[in-house]
């Protein structure tokens, strides 16, 4: 998980423009808070499908809306992944 | 051999003002300047059709190169939204508004934003193949008619224009512009991102999104493989311009400098075909520039690039 979560971090880092994440509580707060819009949010999609091959459909996608969901469901899913290995 | 010319062009003056969208579509200054990178979208007039942005850019033309109207031995017409639903077709409207004579061969070509770089190989060829010396590619695409006003998706994003590109024989070569190494593909079973859903535009945003920063990268490096040249070779790339955010996110996956990455679309939006020659437009005089890449890519899916050099 904390692996993911530094990741994540790193990945939104790159891919949004004056994005700040500070502290533990901005991984609760909503995204839009934190300065990702639609396109950012497309961008972030792919980069995570890049990288950890999880393809988040557009109805999961809707409500991931803060980066501790956005890592529980990357978490969630490479679990899975992996079971099926 | 068939050579591109000279671009005439035509955007209509009325224009939206995509801050006054703000609170409708719950957008920001800096979405609005940094990701679409629209602060207009331009929109023809009620009674102007298809046909009628052609005749504009066609005049637009006319100021900067003398061009006899009996030598024009083809007319081909880009577009996806042509007078009339299409019959008769577009071409043969323009054909008579320009009251060229019988000889003249017309059609029309159905291809939304990679419709420019196919064009350009279609009507080079037919040329070629029949011996003509003298041609008239438009590209004209008002999105206008089929948008509705209230969805956020192609709302602030699509606007309305007109090229024409003067294709032209020439026995020398020197300093000509050669459209060539070209490259087409389409993926139709994800034509539904976007598509004409009962008279209306509907546009999957994400879908669109994905598809084009990951297909048109490929494409061309594929393109520069194949034309043993590499992005050094290349003075400028011009993509369709789909959205700022969109042409810059190709230009990162590619690691393209900025300077060689033209984005041209805040004062009148994505002009589907047009924008490319939109581009090209004023490139063509600069005697600096060797080798450009032109690459399309939307509606089918589909997508499209070929490279155009001064020929020597």
């Amino acid at each position: 998980m904390e692996q993911i979560k530094r990741e994540l971090t790193e990945l939104l880092q790159d891919t949004v423009t004056n994005i700040s994440i500070t502290d533990e509580q901005d991984y609760d707060r909503p995204l839009k808070e934190l300065g990702v819009d639609s396109l950012d949010m497309m961008s972030i999609l792919l980069e995570i499908f890049d990288r950890y091959k999880v393809d988040i459909l557009d109805e999961e996608a809707e409500k991931l809306t803060t980066l501790n969901l956005i890592v529980a469901h990357i978490n969630r899913e490479l679990k899975k992944m992996n079971q099926v290995e | 051999m068939i050579y591109i010319e000279k671009i005439g062009s035509y955007i209509p003056g009325n224009r939206k003002l995509i801050a006054e969208y703000k609170s409708k579509f719950e957008i920001d200054d800096d979405f609005i300047l940094n990701k679409l990178g629209v602060e207009y979208v331009s929109r023809k007039s009620e009674n102007e059709e298809t046909s009628d942005l052609c005749v504009s850019a066609f005049q637009a033309l006319q100021r900067k190169l003398a061009i006899s109207l009996d030598e024009i031995d083809c007319l081909v017409v880009c577009t996806q939204n042509p007078d009339g639903g299409g019959i008769p077709h577009t071409s043969a409207v323009v054909h008579q508004k320009l009251n060229l004579q019988d000889r003249c061969a017309c059609f029309d070509i159905a291809l939304g934003c990679s419709g420019y770089v196919y064009s350009l190989s279609i009507v080079k060829s037919f040329m070629e193949a029949n011996n003509f010396r003298a041609g008239l590619l438009f590209t004209s695409d008002p999105y206008s008619k089929i948008i509705n006003p209230d969805d956020k998706n192609t709302m602030l994003l699509f606007g309305d224009a007109a090229t024409v590109t003067f294709l032209r024989e020439h026995n020398h070569r020197d300093g000509q512009w050669l459209a060539k190494n070209f490259c087409f593909a389409t993926r139709g079973s994800e034509g539904k991102a976007l598509h004409n859903r009962d008279h209306e535009l509907f546009m999957n945003g994400r879908a669109i999104f994905t598809f084009c920063i990951t297909q048109v990268p490929l494409q061309v490096r594929e393109l520069l493989d194949g034309a043993h040249m590499s992005c050094e070779d290349i003075d400028l790339f011009l993509f369709h311009q789909g959205s700022k955010y969109m042409v810059e996110q190709i230009r990162k996956r590619l690691g393209l400098p900025e300077n060689k990455v033209p984005i041209k679309i805040s004062g009148y939006g994505n002009t589907v075909s047009s924008s490319i020659p939109l581009l090209l437009e004023e490139c063509l005089d600069d005697q600096g520039m060797n080798n450009i890449v032109l690459s399309g890519f939307g509606v089918g899916l589909s997508w499209a690039s070929c490279i155009i050099s001064h020929d020597k």
